[in-house]
Formats: C-alpha cells, sequence, structure tokens
C-alpha cells in the first residue's frame, strides 16, 4: 500500500513539473456550488486522466492551469454526482453539483455512533431532512407518516398541536407504554404526554414532540430491530427514532431564510340533514312511537334549510411559519443558529397553536486532540384548544355537538346572545360555537433540550468522551369554563389550573475504539450511562362563579373548590452498555451489542436486566461468483437476533405505597394513610426477543434498490395490571404475566428510472404487513376489556389467539319488513320486533339476541400500509408526489349512533333520508322511532372498513437558476404545496387516519367526535445568503 | 520514545475514567433507589406514633369517602352512598328513578352477581377490613404509649368488626381475613369461612375493643368508644339470636338485650325530645348519636355525603333553588302511607313541597328529607350531614324485639322499650300529638310486627330496611305487600350474590343459592 502511495505521490510531482515544462497552459478559473447554489468548499477539481488537481476554497472558487483545450476537467465533491467539463477555449467553468441519490457510501446514525450504510447489519429506516422538511410539516411526526417501512404514525385528533402515537412493528405492550425511545442528539427525551402534561385542561395530550422544529433535523434513523435497538435496553423494545440535528460546515457560511403560508380547511364534512329534513324525520319519529307530534316540528316546511352548525364551527385557517438560520464553521469550529416561529389557527374556531423555538449547535476543537460541543434548543408553544376528546356517556366534543344541534336552530338570538343549547333531547348539549368562543383552554409549555460533550482522541483510533444533557419542561395549564355557556351551568362556572415542572438529566461517558488490521476492521463503543428524571405538579380546581370576566386569573373567587392536589414521581436509570462491530475482508460484518440497565422502576428482586443483541451481515456482492454478474450491483444478506425490554411502567409500581388522605372528623381534618398498591418486589421490564432476517439489493448500478426485512418480536413478561379479588382489598395488583407476538414483513424500493443532468425521477415505495397475536394472558375468557365508549362495553377486547384491538358486536341481517313474521326473528329478550327495525344474526341455539352472540367484526391494526413517493426533477423544476394509505383495518365509528339515530332527539346524517318507510323499503337503514327498543348496540354497521389511500403532498418548487447572479443571494427556491389533496376510502366519518383512543392500545381504532383533519394549501421559499 | 510517553499517559487517562466509573456505579446501589414523595412506601411507615395515628385515622376516609377517583369503579367509601341506598330500594321502602340498571335490578330483584353496587360494597368492607388487619399487624410493634396504642388497635378491631358483621349479614359465609394482604402475585384462593366461625371472631374484636377503649383519648367526632363496642354488639347478637324464621338462641338475645341496657343506662347517650333534632347539623356527635360516619363539605367539595344528590327532587330556577339534587330514590306509597299523619316523623321524613325564594310554591310527590337540614344548608347540595350508622333509638328497639322474642311475647320492659320511641314520635316540636298511643296487651306476633314496623317508620333511609326484613324473615312477604312496581323478591334474595368478578378471578368462592 505504502508504495501505492508512494507512486502516486512521484507522479503527481513529476507531472506538474512536466506540464510546467511542455504545457501550451492556461488557467481556468469558476465557482463550484452545490445544488442550492451554494458554495461548495473543498471540491477537487482534477484534470481528467492526471492527478493533477486543485480544491475549492471557502468561497467554492478554484483556479487550475490546463496543459490545452483538450483537457477535461472532473468536479467531485462526496455525497454529489461528480460532473466533467471539456475546457474548450472556455476560461471560466462554474459548476454546480448535483446531489448524488444513489450513493452508497452514506453513513447512517445508529445508537451511540454512525456506520457507514454499506456496512449495516441491523434493519434500520434511515430518512434526510429533504424528505420530512422540504415541504413544511408541522411536526416531525406528521413527517414520518408513510415514509418508513414498519412505522405507522396515529393521530388522535386533528388539533394543531395534539400528540400523535407512534408504532414500530406493532404493539408490544398492553399496560406500558408502546411509544418509541426519541434520542435527539444522543439525548433520550421524554415523550410520554403522560409525563409532561399537567391534564388541568381539556382536549386532546399536547405533542412532547412539537418542542423540535423539523427544519434544525439533518435525519431521523428509525431502528426497528433488535440488532439496533438493543443498545438502548430496557428502553428499546418499542423501537428507536435517533433524531440528529443540523451543525455547521467546515470552512462555510450560510444563512438561510425561509418561510412558508397557508391554508387549511376540513377535508371532508359529513352531509347532515337540514332542519326542514329533521322535522321531518322527528314528526315520522314521534307517530311511529304513538306519541303526541313535537311542537318544534310543527311546520317542517316553514323551517327551510336552517343552520349548518358544521359550517359553523369549522373555518378556513391559516398556517404560517418563519425560519432564519446561520450556520457556517472554519477549520476548527462550526456552528448552527437558528429561529423559527411557527402559527397555526384550527379548523375549528377558536383553536390555534403557536410556538417559537430556538436553537443553537456548537463544535469546536480545542487543542489537535480535544474536542468540545454541544447544542441548546428552547421552544415555547401555547396551545388554545376546544374540547373535542373529553369522554363520556354523553359525548362532549364540540364536534359531536355540532353535528347534534337542531339545524332549525339560529346560533344567535335575535338580541345577539348565544343559543344556549339545543332543543330536541333531554339533557341537551350546548351551543357548540358558544363553547368553542367562551371556553377558554389554554396550555403553554416551556422546553429546554440542551447537552454539552468533551472528546478526546487519546489515539487516532481511540477516543474517550462525556456527554451531559437535559431536557426541562415546564408545562402551565389553564382552562375556564364561563357561567353562561352550557358546559359550565352545573358549576356554575369552572375553573383548573394546573403546572407540571420536569427534569430529565443524562451524563454519559464512552470509549470509541476504530481501527483497521489489514483485513480485520474493529469498532466498538463502551458507555457509561446514568438518567434520572423528576416532575412536580400542582393541579387546582374551582366551580362556583359568580363572574365571568376574570376567567382563569381568578381562581380564588371561585367558591366551591373541586379538587387540589400535587404529586411528585421520579425514576432513575444507570446503565453500562457496549458494542464491537467487526468485519472480515470487508465482506462478512458481525455486530455484538449488550446493555445492562438498572432502572428504579423495578422490583428489589429484578434491578438489572441484560439486553444482549447479534446481527450478521455478508456483503454477497463482494464474492467472486457474484462480481461479474454486472446487473447486480450490490446485495447483503443481514440476519439478528436480539432481547430488548420495555420499562415503561409507572415509577413506584413495585412498591407497597400508602397514600395521604384528608380524614374527616366533624369539621376538623386529620391526616391518614391508607394502602393504595400491593407490593411486588419481582416486577420487572416486559422482554422482547426480535429476530430479524433481511437483505439489500441494489440492481443496475444502484439505480434501483431494494430491501426487505422478515421479523418476529415475541413479547414476554407482559405486565398487566391484573385483577385480583376485591376480597384482598385491593382491585388489581401489576404482575409480569402474558406474551404477545409481533411479525412481519416489509419492503422498500428506492429506483432512480431517469438521472440525466436536466431530468431525474426519483421513486420510493415501501410497505409492511405487520401480523400481531396475543399468545398469553391471565384472567378470565373475557380478556382484556377495553373502556366503554356511550356506554357500549365489550366493543374491544384483548383475547388469546387474536390481534390486540379486535372489535367485537352483532352481525346484522337487514331489516325487518312488513308482512315477516315476528316469532321467526330472533331478537331481544322481552322485545318484540316490529317492520322497520334491525335485525341481528342468532350466533346460537337460543332465540333471544344478547352478549353471547357477538362476533369478531374487525380489528384495528392495517394488515398492509404503504407509502409512495416521487421526485421529478427537471432543470430547475422539481416536483414530490406523496401518496401513503392504510389496508384492511376496520374502524368503529361511534359517531353513528347519533348521526343514525332516528329519533328527531338530534340531527342525522343524510342516511335518514334512506330510512325505512313502509313506502321506501329499505334493507339498510331502520325506521325513525322516537323511542326505540334498543339503542347503542354495536354491530356490523357500525364497524366501518378502515382502508385509504390518499395524496398525501404535493409540492412544486422551483430553484432560481444560478445563471441570475443576483447579488448576496446565492440561491433561492419557491414551492407551493398541497396536502392530504384527496383520500380514496369508503369510511363515511370525516377521516380513517384519525383514532380516537390510538395511545391505548386497549381502545385502539374509535372514531368518536375527534377534531378532524385539514386539508391545505401553502405557498413558502427558501432563500441563501 | 516519545510515542510510548504518550501511550502510557493516554492508558493512565483511561485508568482514571474506568476507576471513576467504578466508583460512580460503586455509589448507583443508592442512585436506583426510589423514593415515592406523593405516598410514603409502607416500609418507611409505621414507625412513631403519628404514623399509628394517621394510620388509624385512615380507617374513616375509607368509610366515608374512599380512595378512589371520582370516575373509578369504586368510587366512594363505605357508607357513601351504596350502603344506604341498597338497604331500602332492595326492600319495601324505595324505588330508584333513575335509569342506573344496577339499581333498578336491585329495586325489582331482579339483580345477579353482576350487580355493580352489591359488588362494590363488597369491595368497600373489604378494603377497610385489609387497612384494619394491616393497623393490626404493624402498629403493635411501634413503641409508644401502651394504652393509647392499644386504644387505635381497638378502633381498627371494632371496624373490622362493623365490616364483618355487614359481610356475613349480606352473604352469609365469606373469605375471612384477619391479616394485611400483602403480596398480589401470593393472593390467590380463599375458602369462604363458616358464618359461625366470623360471629366469634367479631364478637372476640368486640369484648377486646370494649376492654382497650381509652376514656380520655381520642373523643367524639366518629370515633368510637367502649359503648360503641357495646352497641355493636348488641346489634351482633340480636342477629346473630335470630336465626332464620322460628329458630332462635335465647342466649344470644339476653346478650343483645344486656348490651343495650349497658349503652341505654351509660348516662353518655339521650333521646333527643323532637325527632327532628336528630338531623340538625349542630347536633351531630351527640345526644343519641352512638356513631356517625362524618361528612363534611365544608373540609372539601368532595367529602360531602350524597344525600340531597340522591334523595331530594330536582329544584332549581336559575341560580336560586337547590344545587345538584337529582331525585334519584322515591319512597314507596306504602311506605309513606305506614306513617300517621301526626307522627313527627313523617313530616321530619318527607318533603312534599317547597318554597322557592321568590315565593313560588310547589308540591310533588313525596322525596325523603329527613337528612337535610334546610335552615343550616337551605342549598341542598353539598351537605356536611353525617351518616347515622348506630344511634340510641336502636338500642331501645333491640330491647324491644329481644324481649319479646325470649319470651314469646312482650314483657314490661320490651313495652317500656317500644313506647319510648312512640312517644318521641308523638311530640311535634311543641306538644304531644294523639297520636301513636302506648302500647299494651299485644300477643308475641303482633308484638313482633308492631316492632318491625315501630323500626321501619323510625329508621327511613339509615341502613336497616333489608337486614330487618331478612332477620324477621318476611322479605318475600313484605315487598309483596307494599305492591311495590315490578318487585319479585325470591327465597334466595335473603343473601347477596357474590361478586362474579371475585368469583371468576377465585374458582373455590362459589356462589349463594339461586344466583
Amino acid at each position: 500500500m505504502k508504495r501505492n502511495y508512494l507512486l502516486i505521490i512521484l507522479v503527481g510531482i513529476l507531472s506538474c513539473s512536466f506540464t510546467g515544462i511542455f504545457g501550451q497552459t492556461r488557467e481556468i478559473k469558476g465557482t463550484v456550488t452545490d445544488h442550492e447554489g451554494l458554495p461548495l468548499a473543498g471540491t477537487y477539481v482534477v484534470i481528467k486522466g492526471t492527478t493533477k488537481g486543485t480544491v475549492t476554497d471557502l468561497k467554492g472558487s478554484y483556479k487550475i492551469t490546463v496543459p490545452d483545450n483538450n483537457a477535461v476537467l472532473v468536479f467531485s465533491f462526496i455525497g454529489s454526482i461528480t460532473e466533467e467539463r471539456e475546457v474548450g477555449s472556455l476560461s471560466v467553468i462554474d459548476v454546480s453539483l448535483l446531489l448524488d441519490l444513489i450513493g452508497l457510501e452514506e453513513v447512517v446514525v445508529v445508537g451511540y455512533g454512525s456506520v457507514k450504510k454499506s456496512d449495516l447489519t441491523g434493519s434500520i429506516a434511515s430518512i434526510k431532512a429533504d424528505d420530512i422538511v422540504a415541504t413544511s410539516v408541522t411536526s416531525l411526526d406528521q413527517g414520518l407518516i408513510g415514509r418508513a417501512a414498519g412505522v405507522v404514525v396515529m393521530q388522535t385528533s386533528g388539533q394543531p398541536g395534539a400528540a400523535t402515537s407512534i408504532r414500530i412493528r406493532g404493539v408490544t405492550s398492553l399496560m406500558g407504554t408502546n411509544e418509541p425511545l426519541y434520542v435527539i442528539d444522543g439525548i433520550p427525551i421524554i415523550s410520554d404526554p403522560g409525563a409532561t402534561d399537567a391534564f388541568a385542561s381539556g382536549g386532546p395530550a399536547l405533542n412532547p414532540l412539537a418542542s423540535i422544529n423539523p427544519s434544525d433535523i439533518e435525519s431521523v434513523e428509525i431502528l426497528k430491530d433488535a440488532s439496533g435497538t438493543a443498545i438502548y435496553g430496557a428502553r428499546g423494545a418499542n423501537g428507536v427514532i435517533l433524531i440528529t440535528t443540523k451543525r455547521g460546515v467546515k470552512n462555510s457560511e450560510k444563512i438561510n431564510f425561509s418561510a412558508y403560508y397557508g391554508i387549511q380547511q376540513v377535508s371532508g364534512k359529513i352531509p347532515m340533514l337540514n332542519a326542514r329534513q329533521l322535522a321531518e324525520l322527528g314528526n315520522e319519529a314521534t307517530d311511529n312511537a304513538h306519541v303526541p307530534r313535537r311542537a318544534i316540528f310543527a311546520s317542517p316546511t316553514n323551517l327551510g334549510v336552517g343552520t349548518d352548525w358544521q359550517e359553523e364551527i369549522f373555518r378556513k385557517a391559516p398556517v404560517q411559519n418563519y425560519q432564519l438560520s446561520y450556520s457556517g464553521g472554519t477549520e476548527n469550529s462550526t456552528f448552527l443558529m437558528s429561529a423559527n416561529y411557527f402559527n397555526q389557527k384550527g379548523i375549528v374556531i377558536g383553536s390555534d397553536f403557536s410556538k417559537i423555538t430556538l436553537r443553537t449547535n456548537i463544535d469546536r476543537n480545542l487543542a489537535t486532540k480535544l474536542k468540545i460541543g454541544g447544542g441548546l434548543n428552547l421552544t415555547r408553544s401555547t396551545s388554545n384548544g376546544v374540547i373535542t376528546d373529553s369522554e363520556g356517556a354523553i359525548p362532549l366534543s364540540i364536534v359531536s355537538w355540532a353535528l347534534n344541534m337542531n339545524p332549525g336552530l339560529p346560533v344567535r338570538n335575535p338580541d345577539g346572545t348565544y343559543v344556549y343549547q339545543n332543543n330536541t333531547s333531554s339533557p341537551a348539549i350546548g351551543n357548540p360555537v358558544a363553547d368553542a368562543m367562551e371556553v377558554n383552554n389554554k396550555a403553554t409549555n416551556l422546553r429546554f433540550i440542551g447537552n454539552a460533550y468533551l472528546q478526546y482522541d487519546i489515539l487516532k483510533s481511540l477516543n474517550i468522551k462525556t456527554t451531559f444533557g437535559s431536557d426541562i419542561i415546564q408545562n402551565l395549564e389553564q382552562y375556564f369554563t364561563p357561567t353562561d355557556v352550557k358546559r359550565g351551568e352545573t358549576g356554575p362556572g369552572n375553573v383548573n389550573l394546573g403546572n407540571l415542572y420536569g427534569l430529565n438529566w443524562l451524563w454519559e461517558n464512552s470509549i470509541n475504539f476504530n481501527k483497521v488490521f489489514g483485513i480485520h476492521a474493529v469498532s466498538a463503543v463502551a458507555v457509561y450511562s446514568m438518567q434520572a428524571y423528576t416532575t412536580e405538579y400542582n393541579v387546582g380546581s374551582k366551580s362556583d362563579f359568580d363572574d365571568d370576566r376574570s376567567g382563569y386569573y381568578s381562581i380564588q373567587s371561585g367558591k366551591e373548590l373541586i379538587q387540589l392536589f400535587s404529586g411528585y414521581s421520579g425514576w432513575q436509570m444507570q446503565s453500562i452498555l457496549g458494542r464491537i462491530n467487526y468485519t472480515l475482508l470487508d465482506r462478512y460484518l458481525l455486530t455484538l451489542s449488550g446493555r445492562s440497565d438498572g432502572s428504579s422502576k423495578f422490583g428489589k428482586g429484578n434491578k438489572f436486566g441484560f439486553f444482549p443483541s447479534f446481527a450478521l451481515g455478508w456483503k454477497v456482492k463482494e464474492e467472486g461468483f457474484l462480481q461479474s454478474v454486472d446487473a447486480i450491483s450490490s446485495l447483503k444478506i443481514r440476519i439478528s437476533y436480539g432481547i430488548t425490554g420495555n420499562e415503561g411502567i409507572p415509577p413506584y409500581s413495585s412498591q407497597s405505597l400508602l397514600y395521604p388522605v384528608i380524614s374527616p372528623f366533624g369539621t376538623v381534618a386529620e391526616t391518614g394513610y391508607v394502602p393504595a398498591l400491593l407490593s411486588n418486589d419481582k416486577i420487572k421490564w416486559e422482554t422482547s426477543s426480535q429476530s430479524n432476517f433481511g437483505f439489500d439489493l441494489g440492481l443496475f448500478q444502484n439505480r434501483i434498490e431494494i430491501t426487505v426485512d422478515i421479523y418476529r418480536k415475541k413479547t414476554t413478561d407482559l405486565l398487566l395490571l391484573k385483577p385480583i379479588p376485591y376480597f384482598t382489598g385491593y382491585a388489581n395488583a401489576y404482575l409480569n404475566v402474558g406474551s404477545m407476538e409481533n411479525k412481519g414483513f416489509e419492503f422498500a424500493v428506492t429506483a432512480h428510472p431517469i438521472t440525466n443532468s436536466t431530468f431525474r425521477w426519483t421513486t420510493t415505495y415501501n410497505m409492511s404487513m405487520p401480523r400481531n397475536k396475543v399468545l398469553e394472558l391471565s384472567g378470565g375468557e373475557e380478556g382484556l376489556v377495553a373502556d366503554p365508549v356511550i356506554g357500549i362495553s365489550g366493543w374491544t377486547r384483548v383475547v388469546e389467539g387474536k390481534p390486540v384491538g379486535t372489535f367485537y358486536g352483532l352481525k346484522t341481517n337487514g331489516i325487518m319488513q312488513e308482512g315477516e313474521d315476528p316469532a321467526s326473528i330472533p331478537y331481544f329478550d322481552g322485545k318484540v320486533p316490529e317492520p322497520g327495525v334491525r335485525k341481528y344474526v342468532n350466533q346460537n341455539d337460543d332465540d333471544i339476541i344478547n352478549e353471547e352472540d357477538r362476533v369478531v367484526l374487525g380489528h384495528a391494526s392495517p394488515d398492509f400500509t404503504f407509502g409512495w413517493s416521487n421526485n421529478l426533477t427537471w432543470k430547475n423544476w422539481n416536483l414530490s408526489l406523496f401518496i401513503q394509505g392504510n389496508i384492511g383495518n376496520e374502524i368503529v365509528n361511534f359517531n353513528k349512533f347519533s348521526l343514525e339515530s332516528f329519533t328527531g332527539s338530534n340531527n342525522n346524517s343524510t342516511a335518514a333520508l334512506e330510512r325505512w318507510t313502509p313506502e321506501n323499503r329499505s334493507n339498510k337503514y331502520p325506521r325513525a322511532d322516537f323511542s326505540p327498543k334498543i339503542s347503542n348496540v354495536l354491530s356490523d354497521h357500525q364497524v366501518e372498513d378502515g382502508s385509504y389511500a390518499r395524496i398525501k403532498d404535493i409540492t412544486l418548487t422551483y430553484h432560481l437558476p444560478d445563471k441570475l447572479k443576483i447579488p448576496i443571494l446565492r440561491g433561492a427556491s419557491f414551492y407551493i404545496s398541497a396536502k392530504n389533496v384527496y383520500t380514496v376510502t369508503n369510511y363515511t366519518g370525516y377521516d380513517p387516519e384519525l383514532s380516537r383512543f390510538a395511545n391505548n392500545p386497549l381502545a385502539m381504532g374509535a372514531d368518536f367526535g375527534p377534531y378532524p383533519n385539514s386539508r391545505s394549501a401553502i405557498i413558502g421559499f427558501s432563500t441563501n445568503f | 520514545m516519545a510515542n510510548t510517553i504518550i501511550k502510557v499517559s493516554a492508558m493512565r487517562k483511561v485508568i482514571l475514567c474506568l476507576m471513576a466509573g467504578i466508583v460512580i456505579s460503586l455509589s448507583g446501589c443508592e442512585f436506583l433507589d426510589e423514593e415515592p414523595k406523593t405516598g410514603v412506601a409502607s416500609g418507611n411507615f409505621y414507625k412513631t406514633e403519628s404514623d399509628a395515628v394517621a394510620a388509624t385515622n385512615g380507617i374513616y376516609e375509607f368509610l366515608s369517602f374512599g380512595l378512589e377517583g371520582l370516575f373509578d369503579p369504586g368510587y366512594g367509601g363505605v357508607y357513601y352512598n351504596q350502603f344506604w341506598i341498597a338497604q331500602d330500594i332492595c326492600s319495601d321502602n324505595a324505588e330508584w328513578l333513575a335509569t342506573s340498571l344496577d339499581h333498578m335490578q336491585l329495586s325489582d330483584f331482579s339483580f345477579d352477581a353482576n350487580n355493580l353496587l352489591v359488588e362494590s360494597l363488597w369491595w368497600d368492607y373489604y378494603k377497610t377490613i385489609n387497612l384494619c388487619n394491616t393497623i393490626l399487624a404493624y402498629v403493635p410493634p411501634i413503641q409508644m404509649d401502651e394504652p393509647r396504642k392499644d386504644n387505635l388497635l381497638a378502633e381498627a378491631r371494632f371496624f373490622r368488626a362493623l365490616m364483618y358483621l355487614d359481610l356475613v349479614r349480606m352473604w352469609g359465609d365469606v373469605p375471612y381475613f384477619s391479616d394485611p394482604v400483602t403480596d398480589g402475585e401470593a393472593e390467590g384462593s380463599r375458602a369462604r369461612v363458616d358464618k359461625a366461625i366470623i360471629y366469634d371472631a367479631i364478637i372476640e374484636d368486640l369484648d377486646w375493643a370494649e376492654e382497650h377503649f381509652l376514656d380520655e383519648y381520642r373523643k367524639g367526632n366518629g370515633r368510637p368508644d367502649q359503648y360503641t363496642a357495646n352497641a355493636l354488639e348488641a346489634r351482633v347478637y340480636l342477629t346473630r339470636g335470630m336465626i332464620g324464621s322460628t329458630a332462635k338462641n335465647p342466649e344470644d338475645l339476653q346478650k343483645a338485650i344486656d348490651c343495650a341496657n349497658i349503652v341505654i343506662n351509660s348516662g353518655k347517650y339521650h333521646l333527643w325530645p323532637d325527632y327532628a333534632d336528630i338531623f340538625k347539623l349542630k347536633n351531630s356527635h351527640s345526644g343519641e348519636i352512638i356513631l356517625g360516619i362524618n361528612f363534611s363539605s365544608t373540609l372539601d367539595a368532595f367529602k360531602a355525603n350524597q344525600f340531597p344528590v340522591v334523595l331530594l327532587p330536582t329544584l332549581k330556577k336559575g341560580k336560586d333553588g337547590l344545587h345538584n339534587t337529582l331525585g334519584l330514590l322515591i319512597p314507596t306509597d306504602n311506605l309513606y302511607d305506614s306513617f300517621d299523619d301526626l307522627d313527627r316523623r313523617k313530616s321530619v321524613t318527607f318533603l312534599t313541597s317547597y318554597t322557592f325564594p321568590d315565593g313560588i310554591d310547589t308540591t310533588f310527590q313525596p322525596y325523603v328529607s329527613k337528612y337535610w337540614d334546610a335552615q343550616a344548608e337551605p342549598k341542598g347540595h353539598p351537605s356536611d350531614a353525617d351518616f347515622i350508622a348506630i344511634r340510641l333509638a336502636e338500642m331501645y328497639l333491640i330491647v324491644a324485639e329481644a324481649g319479646n322474642e325470649i319470651n314469646n311475647g312482650p314483657n314490661q320492659a320490651a313495652y317500656d322499650a317500644i313506647n319510648v320511641i312512640r312517644k318521641r314520635a308523638r311530640f311535634d316540636g311543641i306538644a304531644e300529638q294523639d297520636v301513636l298511643p302506648d302500647l299494651s296487651g299485644l300477643d308475641y306476633t303482633s308484638f313482633r310486627d308492631a316492632v318491625l314496623l315501630e323500626r321501619q317508620r323510625e329508621f327511613v333511609m339509615e341502613g336497616h330496611r333489608w337486614f330487618d326484613l331478612t332477620r324477621f324473615h318476611q322479605l318475600i312477604e313484605k315487598v309483596e305487600a307494599s305492591s311495590k312496581p315490578n318487585a319479585t323478591p325470591q327465597d334466595f334474595h335473603y343473601l347477596m350474590p357474590i361478586p362474579q368478578r371475585d368469583r371468576e378471578l377465585d374458582f373455590n368462592l362459589g356462589q349463594n343459592p339461586g344466583y
């Protein structure tokens, strides 16, 4: 090897001298820029066929002496497509290098290190910044939707700033968390809304990931298999999402300003009856029930169309975002500063979300071997929510209210005051417009995520590093219901105040080793880590207010104390971990990792868990027998196995706890302590063992890259809050019982069908087919039953042998027609069916319809998910199109019970127009009936196919040509974008993508009065200086 | 050479780092210790006298409000509402108006083992028993004044007895625990214990408590003392003495009389001359109240009792009228009509009209209003009124009932006892009315009927009726005679069903016949 270098140098020197002597030399100069028009410092400019060359300076400029006009210059820069230019008679040659999207030598971030993509042994989805943020997503998790095989993003609400749930390779836990671990620049952050929210305000939980500005993200790596996740030990079972933020580039300087503005609107409304139609329905309902008609429906024809309550609560809402960043560096230091302001009005009146994010990243070489650096991220967000997610037998969501309201009522009375409540039912619901405008529901979050490190290179191949990070959360929630709206009636008036302070700190010390010994390459890392989290919170609420003017700024004026409590919760972790990557002949790859995790949450008998993994990779292409096969440009086979844990259980689960109570003795109180939790010394993490087999195949010079993975993940020691007999004095105890299995197939392909310098087309498709099955549970045959929704219990149960989120209900059997013998129709005990009622299938030998006739009606998890993105570049234009969808899941549309009540006691969807009458003998919709014999029976009529395919995003971008040479400006692009453009689905609710209780594995797949999703149109630009 | 030096110093650094790591690891044993602050780990509790007192105080929270949150299934303590609602709706006294299926089933005797009211009472009793057992296990080793400690243990034993008495009265044989439950995994199957054994344990607890209550320590405001123990023992002996419809145990019945007389003659309690005074807020824990369960909305809106919510009708006009009253339960006509119009208890027990602050009158069907001190709490809810678990009138009626049973006919003591109660009911606050004359000259059966009727009128919604009807073995007869709509009591309703939930978790529990 050494000899070769010598030779090159020798030839270089010789050629230099020779050209100096013999050539008809002349000088060429120019500038090299990247695809955004920014100068590319450090680009190699070499005369083809020689070793003579130069390197561009800070401004991207170069000067080179060429021997003659026949010379060809080769411009190359890592990560870009190499360009060649014939010199001809030119004396100035400016070149713009395009990003090399096909390059295999991409580096992928893994836990506690990074690896060349070609050396990966695990299953990792890597998403680059451009894919997520180029088109103005509102938050990181939104940007992940459909982007990686096996990663499902579930939204519980369309409210701006609302939390999402991400599932990597399915649900692994029933009682513990299912959210992946989020690691930002090496710092595991707190992502559980339960630990970051005081829950004093109403509405959906806020998104902990909102504190990260998508524009600051360099890359997102999703670790899916145990080879990647086992290094996160007891927190790795749900997968790990590594987020790397942007840093400055050496010897450069760049200012970027970008902005976008968009308009959002509800993606679709539910067609509802108008005032006349509801009155006609109401009259028919009372007639059928043989009760007098209601005065409010006296003369339907006079009522006209009335109020469209959906129109009243939905609006076209603007969203805007401004981003300024300044980054750069010298030879010894790099820096990045960014500021972001984001403001999103909600599509439901009275709701909005805004935030300011500031970030600074700095790295500096203090001495040749000593490096220091860090990053700070500060976010302040404010959310004004509307109540769309409260539970209850009567829907408390104003979206449900808007659907239920009588269109015959106006929003306001003639005197300008709000109409107080609906007039068709008792108890009545309130005016949703008044509720949205008058109820104040604010959450303010301040979050600081920061880290600092010091790294010392002991040897070229060995360094040590110490890192300190912290994640500080401050949350203030203020909620006020005034006395003059329906929601505030019982108080009257209500104020809830809550605040939460959370501190998460992490200290890690690591040793890194990296060396090539001939045919052996070894890299290893060992880390000692300590982390702790504490939260403190105070919550108070009062009711009985006389005056609405002060709102939540005057809780003291409330006369009735509802609740006042404070609390503390904390956990600590202490871990030792390590990994060795060994490569033989650059062909055979081995990764071994292990982590020993100690957690304060575990019982005394199980304080430490060990989580090992191994993975093997074989670069088959490097073998002789494939070298000659030109079609195959790369092939790697991967296999991995490992064990991870899930310690996402509430702190103190192992301890026998006494709670303080205030025992009354007359009007004097004394403190008492009562047993609250049973102890369990053996409580421990849930264990997931995962095996993965996959391969990466590149065809035709890697124009087509295919990745396939098959996995099986078995979770044992499932933590269950197992019911124990009440006669023990307790309702339940945390026990490690039960097991569950997730297996699946993942496929991703990236193709570059056209790659010439004026027109390029890149297309990426990913899909996964996950399968979940509960293997073992404790307790009765009923399994684990979800909480009832509008009084319907057992709508979904976790049962052995079935996937989590299996729906149970009756099968319908059409509508009873006139002339049918009631005795021949199995019906509910003690009730006689009449023509026009819905019939159900009797599944057993008895003659009655009851709970025993319930059958499986579907499941919440899709059989198949896919995402397909296309990127077309023509000259300076770029068009991206992203389509995404789920196939094979069902949704329980609880809204249908009120939308199709056919009682006249609330407004109905236009399905009511197809109701059964003696004339219109519908076999799908029953007759109108003011007092139906049965109500709220879950059947296949409410369980709908939730499959959809949706054009998620279309963006057209125009890059300002470099030729324009506008002073100062070094590049600019403009774009227009449309989101949630079009959806193909049979689902009749607002949006199949929303799942009301998505974060609770026991109650997935329900649609119940949520805040709908929006569709939006956005224009924006990005400029560099 | 230079190279080597670098390597050595580098090695030293590595070693130092490793050593630092080891030091941290060693200290880490403590680092992983978990210290709850919102609650206290039981290992750090039961150390001092104040811990012993606080542990015992906890019992009173379980009796009244309970630990569970508003939306948890076990919301409310033993006497929060289910107890007194269940005893009267599952009888000829009251009907449930609202749409709760569990209440309605209890009201018309169609309930089964899944009934949530029955289940939640079962749980409340056992939760309180487990707390008492915890105190009885962990307080004795605490270093403190011994007689004071014994007084605290006596409280725990008293309430354990109170809970077990209701368990055996309602379910017959039940699982019996005298030690705290400590490990969820280990608590498996528990067979039901013969109620005779549990009665013995109850009496043993009460005897011990009686001896160890300290006169001068923890008095008043709902804490029991030796007379409270005597009073409860009277109830225990009376219940055990009346075995089934005909068989009885004269020895137990005599003990019931003796215990009741100790309380009556203690001089500690006296009957209020006016029946209405029993329920005045200013009279709580005094006069004839032997054991009152504390509720206090003054302390916390959520520590209010549920009487106005459940019992008073909805009377609201804007901001005027009653607050949060739902009128979920109404007395049967049979109960209302069983009172003579001049019986003081009729006007105190029922409400049939209301005058709004603006002077408008409204009249309605009768609702139970005895717990409502309208002067002190004009808005109704939230209310400070206590639940009265034991009061002196019961002692008189025990003397009357047991005296009649022992002698197969009333003796003079029995007449005297029941006539004390009738005399008080004649007093309307100003003078005695011409109603409820003193009883005399009755045979066994008529006197027995008279006692049952007197108890019915005296103790409406005080948690007695189902117990009385089962003890007198007249549940079916009386409910059928009351023409309460749809109510069809059966023989098996003399016991409550063992909750299905617990049966599924412990197959050895078995079920009472009929369910």
